[in-house]
């Protein structure tokens, strides 16, 4: 009973203590605030720094898993080159295009693959009663296309078995493009035109956002025979391959070998093609953006160093300014500790109210970003939390050596100090 | 009456280089609750070093020093800062004011540092004030007073966590012969309400009217007794 009220004791004190020590700190700012204002702006250039990169990073990172989720993470894609060539480009030059037989091949012998889809690409014009968009991604592809993608339905259906074979007039398009050419009208139905071609809507996508700075709605759907009779049959393509998660590095084994056979290839030539995956595009931007956020990451830090060592330095000033008030406050009965606390707290609300600054600055950096160039950039409200609290620790680290020297000052020294 | 301070062959020595400079000679008194004792002596008798060891902000080099039953030689750094907190009320020549605060907040900072919620630090606050006749200026700030009102706030913020003792270093030192008086009448009020003081001066005629006074020089106590006896024999030049 009696610890517990001693306990209850000691806590009273420290929160009585903490309140005053929060009031005497700010008020030791408040006289001084153009001093602790210029104190405080490395720290707030440091801090904005880092929060434009991790704004920037964040940003990048959330549009290309975006981009990344749209491929199926169960999803590989066979093309004739890899998506990034690294090195010796000239290797896959002279690679044949991936054809409808590759395409026929997997279908046929594929027992380890849920779905095979071709996939073509091209660019049109789109209109509908005068309404036009200019630059409309279009793919052509057979019903399968929707098992290997993330792609919902918002209305209507996606191509039939039937329909993605032929070489009917069809279409499905994007949210984007629903939205750009009917606006609150229902397309199902309609029929749009995509060059001199004209196309029945008969679904419409749900929306996917945006990647890059390019919508991944503003798309249009068709059958793939029709694709080919419009864009010419001879173009490259890509095949999307989906298998059972836990299948899919024996899929993929059999994926090249069913090509290799398919393409005739003896046992010491080079594939032919390549297979794409999400993993894999993944661990490349990985690797390329770390080491470049690393550099941004470090000059930040570095600025945060020297704005720190500013704060240390003004506290230091500050400290032998108020000597005689450290001293009289240690005759009232401060103990050592209670004056250490002081200074850092003091220290601590000046470089959270730099990190404060500098996340404001960091918040609108990336707002700017957002609007003006095709990277997006994003500050959740977590990343704003931990610059406070990441600034505060700066304002702590760097008040230690200032704060330890006022609670170590001779009291009898203090108050005679001039 | 209780004895409430001891001090027995305190000696107070620092080191110069390589002279060794006796600040206190075996200083032995006592002091009892509710004396009222004035320590006079000209600069560099050795008063001020007195007063630091009295007022636990120095420890002596040798000799006890037992301050309301506890012996303050051992006390750590934290120790010492409790006494000073709970058993000593400091009045400044200079005040020692903190500026930019106001009288009330100047009066409320012993009471901080002992833990003392915030409702009941600025009623004692103003309990305090008001008893030394400040009741109307409590949110006026040092550089809004006179010399006597700031030394009016120094001697309520001194009183406000019922210390055992004041001490006071020539407190009269920065005011007009009028305003000195009048705190000194304030002094001589607290002490007939039963405060213990303790007051160093250099100047003989406020010593000649403490009850008890002790006369220093070069380290050493060299008289004690009533206040006016004590300055009497310091005119005559009278030295045994």
């Amino acid at each position: 009973m009696r610890l517990f009220r001693a306990i209850g004791r000691t806590i009273r004190r420290v929160l009585v203590n903490q309140a005053a020590t929060l009031l005497t700190a700010l008020r030791g700012i408040a006289t001084n605030r153009m001093r602790a204002f210029l104190s405080t702006i490395g720290i707030a250039i440091g801090v904005a720094t880092l929060m434009t990169i991790y704004g920037l990073t964040a940003g990048l990172t959330s549009s290309f898993t975006r981009q990344l989720a749209a491929l199926g993470s169960s999803t590989m894609y066979v093309s004739s080159r890899p998506w990034v060539i690294r090195g010796d480009w000239w290797l896959y030059r002279n690679r044949p295009p991936i054809t409808r037989e590759d395409v026929e091949a997997l279908r046929r012998r594929g027992d380890l693959l849920d779905a095979v889809a071709p996939v073509a690409n091209a660019a049109a014009e789109v209109s509908y009663r005068g309404e036009r968009i200019g630059q409309v991604q279009v793919q052509g592809t057979t019903s399968e296309y929707i098992d290997t993608s993330t792609l919902k339905l918002a209305a209507g259906r996606f191509l039939s078995p039937l329909e993605g074979a032929g070489t009917g007039q069809i279409a499905v398009i994007g949210s984007e493009v629903a939205e750009r050419l009917f606006k609150q009208a229902s397309p199902l139905g309609a029929r749009i035109s995509l060059g001199p071609q004209r196309f029945t809507v008969i679904g419409v996508l749900m929306p996917q956002g945006k990647a890059f700075g390019r919508s991944l709605d503003n798309l249009v759907i068709i059958p793939i025979d029709t694709f080919g009779r419009v864009y010419g049959m001879r173009r490259d393509m890509a095949i999307a391959v989906t298998a059972a998660p836990d299948a899919l590095f024996r899929a993929e084994d059999q994926v090249i070998e069913i090509l290799r056979s398919e393409r005739g290839l003896g046992a010491g030539d080079d594939d032919t093609f390549s297979i794409n995956r999400q993993s894999e595009l993944l661990k490349i931007f990985n690797e390329e953006t770390s080491a470049l956020f690393g550099v941004a990451i470090a000059v930040g830090l570095v600025t945060l160093l020297v704005g720190g060592i500013g704060v240390m330095n003004i506290m230091l000033v500050s400290v032998t300014e108020r000597t005689r008030e450290i001293g009289v406050r240690r005759a009232l009965g401060a103990r050592r500790r209670t004056i250490l606390i002081q200074f850092l707290t003091e220290s601590a609300v000046v470089t959270m109210v730099g990190g404060a600054i500098g996340t404001a600055v960091g918040m609108i950096g990336c707002q700017i970003i957002d609007k003006v160039a095709p990277v997006s950039a994003e500050l959740s409200a977590p990343a704003a939390l931990g610059a406070l609290v990441f600034s505060a620790l700066i304002g702590l680290l760097f008040g230690t050596w200032p704060a330890y020297r006022a609670a170590h000052l001779d009291p009898i020294e203090s108050l005679r100090f001039e | 009456m209780s004895v409430l301070l001891e001090l027995a062959r305190i000696s107070r020595l620092y080191q110069m280089g390589s002279e060794t400079i006796y600040a206190l000679r075996n200083v032995s008194f006592t002091v009892d609750r509710g004396e009222y004792v004035g320590i006079v002596g000209s600069s560099g008798s050795g008063k001020s070093t007195l007063l630091n060891i009295l007022g636990c902000l120095d420890t002596a080099t040798s000799g006890t020093y037992r301050l309301a039953g506890k012996d303050v030689r051992d006390a750590s750094d934290d120790q010492l800062s409790d006494l000073r907190n709970r058993e000593i009320g400091f009045v400044f020549q200079t005040f020692q004011l903190l500026a930019r605060t106001t009288a009330l907040e100047n009066v409320e900072l012993p009471l901080v540092y002992r833990g003392v919620r915030a409702g009941e630090r600025r009623r004692r606050a103003r309990e305090a004030l008001a008893r030394v006749g400040l009741a109307s200026r409590m949110r006026h700030r040092p550089n809004e007073l006179s010399g006597g009102q700031r030394q009016r706030v120094a001697i309520a913020r001194a009183l406000v966590t019922e210390p055992s003792i004041l001490l006071a270093d020539e407190p009269t030192g920065n005011l007009d012969s009028a305003t000195g008086h009048e705190i000194l009448g304030l002094f001589r009020e607290l002490n007939e309400a039963g405060n213990t003081l303790i007051l160093i001066t250099h100047e003989p005629n406020i010593a000649a009217q403490c009850p008890r006074a002790l006369r220093m020089s070069d380290g050493y106590v060299l008289d004690d007794g009533p206040g006016s006896r004590v300055v009497a024999d310091l005119m005559v030049g009278v030295r045994f």
